[in-house]
């Protein structure tokens, strides 16, 4: 009897996901995993004498298999059971809190302050000059990981910087996020705070900038989404996971217009139709952008140019209040001339908005080297 | 192809099975050979050719042995035979060593010659050391000669043993061969020691590996002595449950075709002395060293020198074996040394010390050998050497070091224990003792069941999830 359970429950089991993997249809992307997935390889002879095509074929058959998706979150699960604290990058913390590993890259970093310290000290005669850097979860909830979890200290780092730029304003809202830690700041499973927790960064801003900044009680909150499964989420899926929730805030009386690099524009800072989507984080100001022009009826008669990552999405609706205008430089994709920019802009101030992990990891400040 | 792949089992292993069991029994073995060289092929597309160039060799050679020696010619047979171990010692020297003697030559910078570069294929000494098994046994008569070339080139490609061993000898299947019964408890067996060996390999295994790869690929400044030593341990665990895994896969295949392979592992790690760790380490290949080499040479039936001189040549032989590199060699070597100690006495002073002590020393010399074993270079494995012992100014232990550990405890802590006989000891005393006779049949099935479904599943799920998933053999 128990044998033959065993010859049928195996057989049966290589049958379908075999019959399975072959009648369904095969997939471009993983929603889940946020990537796109292995297609069936070109067959050549080269390629099979070669051997390339066999290890093409079980690349494709490992992500075109059926039931994939809940394959990897069981994988992960396990993994968890066993506990490994993290996998892929990526730590399991307290109460569902997923946190991104931090290792920066000192070199990068180093050479990052240089290109950024360039471009201050080319400029800062002719605007104000504010830095908001932004810190990651575990800087804020500090218990968040279990004590022997080895990581880059990012409160250094984030001093490194504050230090470096003590000539302008320089804001780091580690400590206004901690006295609102009991709220929802950053997302359980993506690696970005949320438009909440950029509110507390934009009031860290506007105090040192003298603003006049509306209470968030004061604007109208929509939960606009409950279903949102973020980046790290991706990269290990278990399957216990909690569903994040993207709360915005509007300021009811202002209109915008957002115009993107290719000239197209939306009427609003924030695109609905992203909300059915993977990426739902996308949903403010539509992701990334190379570069995009924010115009309000702020009245300041204000210009500001800001430099930053995508943490800074969720904080610029709160900023498009201060400023007439704001053009916004993503770096990593902007490839015109800046001082061009700078010169028919008429900006009244530059901001850099950044998260401390982008700032130590990525290579494309060198765009900002005026030495 | 490797078992632990999802081209295997969803594809190769359902359609081998169907058309296997649908196809009369006379036509199983060319289905079977069949599969092999398809599965041969999809990891060597090239080298196939090679492989079925030494069946052809095997049988012709087999068969003028046996001709020979039935017109009484001794001479005669040995000088084939002598031919066939030229040619297939050869091909294995040209295609594994030859750039290790090119190498070591230029070393002498007395000539410079280039390297050929050949890619070792896949399984060559496995099935080379089937081949010389089955020659020198017809040349002994201990078996009959095969005059089917289908049959014997079964035997010589059968897919379960090809690429990983163990290496199954003619006389242990030249029954099966002819004549084998398949049935559904034979494959049940089958099928639960594969996905036993499935899981050994990919859930223990190929985690377990991660760690001494990650640890190995840290600066220096980063590690620490202890985090050396648990490398060394991290290793120790890959490579037996990454190895008895593919012999339980191996062994359950085989099975499940109506094959029975001879064990090649028994608890390896239980072994209170090094004389005794190798008879539970790779079976199928020291006992091939025993009886092709050891005893042929003379054994120990021609005084005590000659003796140990034997069992140099031997050790070196399997160090070799395992891969064209010093430090191989230096792993054959190293054993060789503690398994003449304890032949000249030390084995009688260990067995009057603690049951615990005797462990202690054997595990010791085990974690260490695999240190030289899965170091790159000589030089390599004396900078692990000097790390592990102080003598690199590496601190004790480090932040690092904790993380590691506690991240890996779980599963280090079920891989030690998954290598000793105790939880199968306590899975029975449980049974018999906490499940009334009457339902013990029930309970038993119910647990097996439920956990061989989900070892499966979870297998499956690792293999499915890109990751750490490598091949240790491609240089044996």
């Amino acid at each position: 009897m128990k044998n033959k359970i065993i010859v049928f429950g195996f057989v049966m089991i290589l049958l379908s996901f075999f019959t399975a993997t072959v009648l369904l249809e095969d997939r471009d992307y993983s929603e889940m995993e946020n990537r796109y997935l292995t297609q069936k390889p070109e067959f050549t002879w080269k390629s099979l004498l070669s051997g390339e095509y066999m290890d093409q074929f079980e690349k494709y058959m490992a992500d075109q298999i059926a039931g994939k998706d809940g394959l990897v979150s069981l994988k992960t699960d396990v993994e968890l059971l066993l506990q490994r604290q993290g996998t892929g990058g990526v730590y399991f913390g307290k109460k569902g809190q997923y946190v991104k590993d931090y290792q920066p890259d000192e070199e990068t970093y180093e050479q990052n302050l240089g290109f950024l310290r360039s471009f201050v000290d080319t400029y800062k005669e002719q605007y104000r000059m504010a830095f908001v850097l932004a810190p990651n979860v575990q800087s804020v909830y500090t218990d968040v990981l279990p004590a022997d979890i080895v990581m880059g200290d990012a409160d250094a780092d984030r001093e490194k910087a504050k230090k470096q730029f003590s000539d302008i304003i320089f804001v780091d809202p580690t400590e206004k996020l901690q006295e609102h830690k009991k709220e929802y700041l950053y997302f359980k499973t993506d690696h970005h705070w949320t438009m909440r927790g950029a509110y507390y960064g934009y009031q860290a801003l506007a105090e040192e900038m003298k603003w006049d900044t509306m209470k968030l009680s004061d604007y109208d909150m929509e939960i606009c989404s409950d279903s949102f499964y973020g980046s790290l989420y991706s990269k290990a899926p278990l399957s216990w996971a909690k569903k994040d929730k993207i709360e915005a805030f509007y300021n009811v009386l202002g209109k915008y217009r957002v115009t993107f690099e290719d000239g197209s524009h939306i009427n609003s800072l924030f695109l609905s139709s992203n909300l059915y989507g993977k990426d739902k984080y996308t949903y403010f100001l539509d992701g990334n952008h190379a570069f995009c022009k924010i115009q309000s009826n702020a009245g300041t008669k204000k210009k500001a140019l800001v430099f930053k990552d995508s943490y800074s999405h969720v904080l610029l609706p709160f900023l498009a209040d201060q400023y007439d205008q704001i053009d916004v430089v993503d770096l990593r994709y902007y490839r015109n001339d800046i001082e061009e920019l700078l010169k028919e802009g008429g900006y009244d101030d530059i901001l850099f908005i950044y998260n401390i992990d982008f700032l130590t990891s990525d290579e494309n400040f060198i765009w900002l080297d005026f030495k | 192809m490797v078992f632990s792949s999802v081209v295997f089992l969803f594809v190769f292993l359902p359609i081998i099975l169907f058309t296997y069991f649908i196809v009369p029994h006379k036509m199983r073995n060319a289905v079977l050979l069949i599969a092999s060289l398809l599965f041969y092929a999809w990891g060597e597309p090239v080298y196939i050719l090679l492989m079925i160039g030494s069946t052809f060799v095997a049988y012709f050679s087999g068969l003028g042995i046996h001709t020979n020696l039935k017109k009484g010619n001794q001479k005669g047979a040995k000088r084939v035979l002598l031919l066939a171990i030229v040619i297939h010692v050869g091909c294995l020297l040209v295609f594994k060593y030859t750039d290790f003697f090119i190498d070591n030559l230029n070393r002498l910078h007395l000539v410079q010659i280039p390297n050929l570069n050949l890619a070792l294929p896949i399984g060559i000494s496995f099935y080379t050391f089937q081949i010389l098994s089955y020659l020198v046994d017809v040349y002994w008569g201990k078996v009959a000669v095969q005059k089917n070339w289908l049959n014997l080139a079964t035997y010589v490609a059968l897919f379960p043993q090809l690429i990983a061993g163990p290496i199954v000898r003619y006389e242990t299947v030249e029954e099966e061969l002819r004549n084998r019964q398949e049935s559904i408890d034979e494959f049940a067996q089958g099928a639960r020691r594969f996905v036993t060996g499935l899981g050994k390999k990919v859930l223990i295994a190929n985690t377990v590996g991660e760690l001494y790869t990650i640890v190995h690929a840290l600066p220096t400044q980063e590690q620490s002595v202890l985090m050396l030593w648990l490398a060394a341990v991290a290793y120790t665990i890959q490579i037996y449950y990454d190895f008895s895994g593919y012999s339980d896969m191996a062994i359950g295949l085989g099975r499940m075709f109506g094959f029975h392979f001879l064990e090649n592992f028994n608890y390896p790690y239980i072994a209170t002395s090094i004389t005794e760790f190798w008879r539970r380490w790779h079976i199928s290949l020291s006992s091939w060293f025993r009886d092709y080499v050891y005893i042929p040479l003379g054994g120990n039936r021609a005084g005590k020198l000659r003796q140990y001189r034997n069992i140099f040549v031997v050790w070196f032989l399997t160090g070799f074996w395992h891969g064209a590199e010093w430090t191989f060699i230096l792993w054959g070597l190293y054993f060789c040394f503690f398994l003449l100690l304890e032949k000249v006495g030390l084995y009688n002073g260990l067995k009057k010390l603690p049951l615990f002590l005797q462990h202690c020393y054997t595990m010791f010399l085990v974690v260490i050998s695999w240190t030289i074993f899965s170091a790159g270079t000589i030089s390599e494995f004396a900078t692990t050497m000097k790390g592990m012992f102080f003598l690199n100014g590496l601190p004790l232990c480090n932040d690092k070091t904790i993380y590691y550990l506690v991240s890996y405890s779980v599963l280090l802590l079920l891989a030690v224990v998954g290598a000793t006989p105790l939880p199968r000891r306590w899975y029975r005393n449980y049974l018999s003792g906490a499940v009334p006779l009457k339902k013990q049949h029930t309970v038993q099935m119910g647990v097996e069941l439920t956990l061989l479904f989900l070892l499966f599943f979870v297998c499956i799920a690792y293999l499915v999830s890109a990751s750490f998933n490598p091949f240790l053999y491609f240089r044996f």
